[in-house]
């Protein structure tokens, strides 16, 4: 499929504005004076940044992405990521404000720290930092992977896309560096208001298109493919699945170095339980997105490479400068 | 009943709506708020889980300051 010239631009331009943003937020040089004040922002986060902040981290491109096409293949599994992350953010609300009250008493800015000063533990504390790294990489890796499929849907024949994608980590690996924690989060609350923005556009918008309302288009899906609307009963990926796998990611979900950064940038045990009050109304978005994956299922034509459903969805439905605005979201 | 069994009575509620309910819940009809039954179960414990959470930190402020 031959790329959009517009929506690349707009994709570029505001992706330059946020990295922009981003190292203009490190200017002060305070944010270099310790590794506190680098890495945590001296921990005076309030509530609403932090929620800015753990939210960014955690709805990513491949967020976007891979929620619409897990819908659009595997239909409601992808409602999984809803009972996840929901009670992640409710345990989170238990044992986030111990670890926080502990990590400042001790002056402690990771997990793999943490463990080696509560439990008195090296090996522990070896472990995580470890298991954090390896699974940041896939992670990281499918990032890049979202932000190359932005790319390639809408600058194919324009530029050249891995390095493209290669010059743009290294810038936002460069702001991090420069800024320390406060790079990212001020570019996280410019996201996250694109992402509410853009996403609620194309939720009402993407329906009224491709099938003239919500609610024709609920009829059309669950008359047509009923089976997009709920959990397999039969198969290998079944109920059995859907709740397991929500139980131990929810477990889990702070175990990952990126959640547990915000955690630690918050100012109070307070605003972290305010935190996990307002976290899962994020969810609101993921919910709304995986229908725009049954959209796709009934847009698209057959054999669409799953991994561009959302993509190729925006770009068929609108072109130009919506798409533009919508990709720069996602990247 | 006291503060604590409603503290722990409200942290078993999301569970039960986020994982023990979803074999109950999985179906189409009726479709509520223009959502399927699934999607609608799914939202509506997101809204409950903040209201849980909520409480329990209302319940639980008012038990440290009286400290």
């Amino acid at each position: 499929m031959q790329g959009n010239l517009t929506a690349l631009l707009i994709t570029g331009i505001i992706v330059l504005g946020v990295v922009l943003i981003g190292f203009l937020s490190g200017r002060d040089k305070t944010n270099r004076s310790s590794v506190e004040e680098w890495s945590v922002g001296g921990r005076r986060f309030g509530t609403l940044l932090v929620w800015f902040l753990v939210g960014a981290d955690l709805y990513t491109a491949y967020t976007f992405l891979g929620l619409t096409s897990t819908a659009y293949t595997g239909g409601s599994l992808a409602f999984f990521a809803i009972p996840y992350t929901i009670i992640a953010y409710f345990i989170s609300y238990f044992f986030l404000p111990k670890l926080w009250k502990f990590s400042k008493n001790h002056k402690i800015t990771t997990l793999a720290d943490y463990a080696k000063v509560r439990f008195n533990s090296k090996f522990l504390s070896f472990l995580i930092a470890v298991v954090g790294v390896l699974m940041l990489i896939p992670y990281i890796d499918l990032q890049l992977a979202g932000i190359q499929d932005t790319l390639t849907v809408a600058g194919t024949g324009f530029i050249n896309v891995k390095v493209v994608v290669i010059v743009s980590f290294l810038l936002v690996a460069l702001f991090t560096f420069f800024s320390g924690i406060k790079g990212p989060t001020y570019t996280a609350v410019i996201k996250d208001i694109l992402v509410w923005v853009i996403m609620l556009f194309l939720v009402v918008n993407l329906p009224i298109i491709h099938f003239g309302s919500w609610g024709a288009m609920i009829d059309k899906v669950s008359t047509d493919s009923p089976q997009l609307l709920t959990i397999p009963t039969s198969g290998p990926k079944g109920i059995p699945w859907f709740l397991t796998a929500s139980l131990v990611s929810g477990l889990a979900l702070f175990m990952w170095a990126h959640a547990a950064t915000g955690v630690f940038t918050a100012k109070s045990a307070d605003a972290l339980r305010k935190n996990a009050v307002f976290l899962p109304l994020y969810n609101i978005v993921l919910i709304l997105l995986i229908f725009l994956g049954f959209v796709a299922f009934h847009v698209l034509p057959e054999g669409t490479n799953p991994r561009f459903a959302l993509l190729n969805l925006i770009q068929v439905s609108y072109g130009g400068v919506v798409q533009g605005l919508a990709y720069s979201t996602i990247a | 009943m006291g503060k604590k069994s409603i503290i722990v009575l409200l942290s078993v509620v999301p569970f039960i709506f986020m994982l023990a309910a979803i074999p109950f819940v999985n179906r189409v009809q009726p479709i509520i708020f223009g959502l399927p039954f699934l999607a609608f179960w799914l939202f509506f414990g997101m809204l409950i889980t903040p209201l849980c959470t909520f409480t329990i930190y209302k319940l639980q402020k008012s038990e440290r300051s009286a400290e």
